[in-house]
């Protein structure tokens, strides 16, 4: 840190603290703080957030749906490469960017005739595919965690985003979510995604696809 | 950016005869807010949330210092820097030195009010750094070298010629005319932009001190391009933004989208925690969080604190009955509606931004509709007796109330004063009832008639109402 920022820092804080009218606060008052962080407790969390089992998948489809992301079902992720043909284009000689994990690497990719590559997303790649830790039922959004087997980008740049969500990964509320993440270590990146990208900044008419996604697919299974 | 404010009232006049401006506001009265209610609607809970936002707001400020520091000590845990600038210049300047560290030429922007207050694009440009915005809203202002007037919706005072006609100059390109096609040619242009940039800056709508993180809320995935692509990302946002864990943010995230433009949740809310970790393909290498107090820090313990819980949201400037004639550039400075007659003040001083606070018919809807409950109509008033104990207020006002609490003080002058008055008003009325001009207050009359006075005055009712007291 630079000495002016060291300045600032020693200026802003004792402006704050001559207007509370206090000192730095007392150890004691720190450490009480301090475990109400450690053991954050839930606000208020709203009904239709505490959603569970087969209702919570309910309301994660329809209001995933309203959030414009479409959703197919399937029996098994083996049908997933069979799927994935239907959105490339004929002709159409980009792989298929997937993230590096097993359950998608070890699909039979070949028989679908769908050529894959597993890195980080470029300019340019039309298809994606990754998988998420959950979806929340409230709002329709999923939850990605970043990881040196799912960069970010992959949720990011590609025209079309796919997801692989297990129903039973679908959990009522945000704060599950957060449950979720904190079993481990913090990943530099959470992605709350809702829908595909969009944009009202011309004449407030809402329009699909602005920078990120166009198409935000989920497989359920 | 200049400011504009102390020519509010000529601004608004040119506002209100500006056709194609009318026309664009239009478009916010018909959405916002319908949408919004619409969103509420849905969520029983949301008053009682709004109720529990304040409490943790509150809380935060009487913490404030607390929850700064443990913030700052997260944020290095994960690998990150913090830096903490008094003022716009301190701010500008630290980014500054973090691009050029790195030789940075051209640095893509997520949208962020904190980077126009302190006036961020004009002082990298003058240091050789280009920024490019990616907001489509302000990448089209930053094409028409314009400036936001609306805190989310920051374009919402053009219409689609006038991006269209923007486009085509600048892009070289023939006109479009449909709205998907320009989204289409921006997000062509900005593509290069974010692959090719070596810094990339975005503002935070909070941060957690429970985990050291900054959250940035977007529709359009701009903002997240921009942090994940280049070697650097630069956070810039200010002290008060602070929500003390993911629970609280929770909440937050519950009351921001829906106060904001009506939706469910905004598209991507991305928790950003340090720079990238051992094994991670991408991401930035280099994490840095700018802290600005801008005047924040002397809001602690003031009239003003209230004002502090504020979470950008936009509600009150879109239900606003001024906001949405005049627009947003009327008022003059960054941050435009309620929220920014109350802030603005404060920011470029009172002598500059004394049309603001005035500027509004004390209706209500502000405070009605802000998700953090900031009694905005009272801070407003707060200004105005800041200015009239400051002599800062009109000369002729300040006579008028002086003479009226004059008169307030001498009862038996007022009551003969009032009842002339009464008399010589419904006389001038005639049998319509309605006075179509005043020898004073012209203003008042050019628009609409006043009504006369009528029946009995006030303390002729409240006499017969003590007298029918007795008697019960
Ligand atoms: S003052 Fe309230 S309504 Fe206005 S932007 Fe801030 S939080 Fe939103």
């Amino acid at each position: 840190m630079s000495t002016s920022s060291q300045q600032n820092r020693h200026q802003i804080l004792s402006r704050i603290r001559q207007g509370l009218g206090r000192e730095a606060l007392s150890a004691a008052k720190q450490q009480q703080l301090q475990s109400a962080m450690t053991q954050p407790q839930r606000n208020l969390v709203p009904q239709r957030a505490q959603a569970q089992g087969q209702a919570a998948i309910d309301m994660f489809i329809a209001m995933a749906t309203e959030a414009a992301a479409e959703i197919t079902h399937l029996e098994s992720l083996e049908q997933l490469p069979e799927q994935l043909t239907s959105l490339i284009p004929e002709g159409d000689t980009r792989p298929l960017v997937i993230a590096s994990e097993t359950q998608l690497t070890n699909l039979d990719w070949q028989s679908a005739n769908i050529e894959t590559a597993q890195r980080v997303a470029q300019k340019g790649d039309l298809i994606s595919l990754t998988s998420c830790i959950a979806g929340v039922a409230e709002t329709g959004t999923l939850v990605l965690k970043s990881g040196p087997n799912s960069p970010t980008t992959l949720n990011l740049l590609p025209d079309i985003h796919c997801v692989l969500l297990r129903k039973e990964d679908v959990i009522g509320g945000y704060e599950d979510a957060w449950d979720l993440v904190r079993q481990a270590k913090l990943p530099r990146t959470v992605n709350f995604i809702t829908g595909p990208s969009r944009s009202a900044d011309i004449e407030q008419k809402l329009q699909m696809g602005a920078h990120g996604p166009k198409r935000l697919i989920i497989y359920m299974i | 950016m200049q400011i504009n404010s102390p020519k509010f009232k000529d601004n608004a006049r040119i506002a209100l005869a500006d056709a194609n401006l009318q026309q664009a506001l239009g478009n916010l009265k018909a959405g916002f807010p319908g949408k919004r209610a619409a969103a509420i609607g849905r969520l029983p809970e949301f008053d009682a949330l709004r109720d529990q936002a304040q409490d943790i707001k509150n809380h935060v400020i009487e913490n404030l210092d607390f929850y700064l520091e443990t913030f700052e000590s997260k944020v290095q845990d994960n690998g990150g820097h913090v830096h903490w600038a008094s003022s716009s210049e301190d701010a500008c300047q630290t980014i500054l030195d973090i691009c050029q560290s790195v030789g940075a030429r051209t640095v893509t922007k997520g949208k962020s009010m904190v980077t126009e207050e302190i006036g961020l694009n004009d002082f990298l440009e003058k240091h050789s750094v280009t920024p490019v915005e990616t907001d489509l809203g302000e990448y089209i202002l930053q094409l028409r070298e314009d400036h936001p007037s609306h805190i989310i919706a920051p374009a919402i005072h053009l219409n689609l010629s006038d991006v269209s006609e923007i486009f085509a100059e600048k892009h070289g390109t023939e006109a479009k005319h449909q709205p998907e096609e320009l989204m289409q040619e921006a997000r062509d242009v900005l593509r290069d932009h974010f692959v090719a940039a070596d810094v990339g800056i975005t503002g935070a709508n909070f941060y957690v001190p429970e985990t050291g993180s900054t959250i940035i809320v977007t529709n359009e995935g701009n903002g997240d391009l921009t942090q994940t692509l280049p070697k650097v990302h630069i956070v810039v946002t200010s002290i008060e933004k602070c929500v003390p864990t993911l629970e609280d943010l929770s909440l937050f995230m519950r009351l921001l989208s829906r106060s904001a433009t009506g939706q469910e949740c905004t598209v991507y809310n991305t928790l950003s925690s340090g720079p990238r970790q051992p094994g991670d393909q991408d991401g930035p290498e280099q994490f840095h969080v700018v802290l600005v107090d801008n005047g924040r820090s002397s809001m602690v313990g003031d009239d003003l604190q209230d004002m502090l819980r504020c979470i950008r949201c936009s509600a009150c400037m879109n239900h606003c009955p001024v906001y949405s004639q005049i627009g947003g550039h009327a008022y003059g400075w960054v941050y435009p509606g309620p929220m920014g007659s109350v802030l603005t003040p404060k920011m470029i001083g009172i002598h500059d931004a004394g049309h603001l606070p005035n500027a509004s018919t004390f209706c209500g809807k502000c405070e009605s509709v802000c998700p953090v409950r900031i009694p905005l109509p009272k801070l407003m008033r707060s200004w105005r007796e800041t200015q009239h104990q400051q002599q800062a207020s009109p000369a002729i006002g300040r006579m008028a109330i002086g003479g009226w609490a004059w008169l307030a003080r001498h009862p038996r002058l007022y009551k003969l004063g009032s009842s002339i008055a009464i008399k010589a008003m419904s006389i001038m009325a005639g049998n319509k009832g309605r006075l179509k001009s005043l020898p004073v207050g012209r203003g008042w009359t050019l628009w609409r008639d006043l009504p006369a006075p009528q029946g009995s005055s006030f303390q002729q009712q409240w006499k017969q109402q003590q007298n029918k007291g007795d008697k019960s």
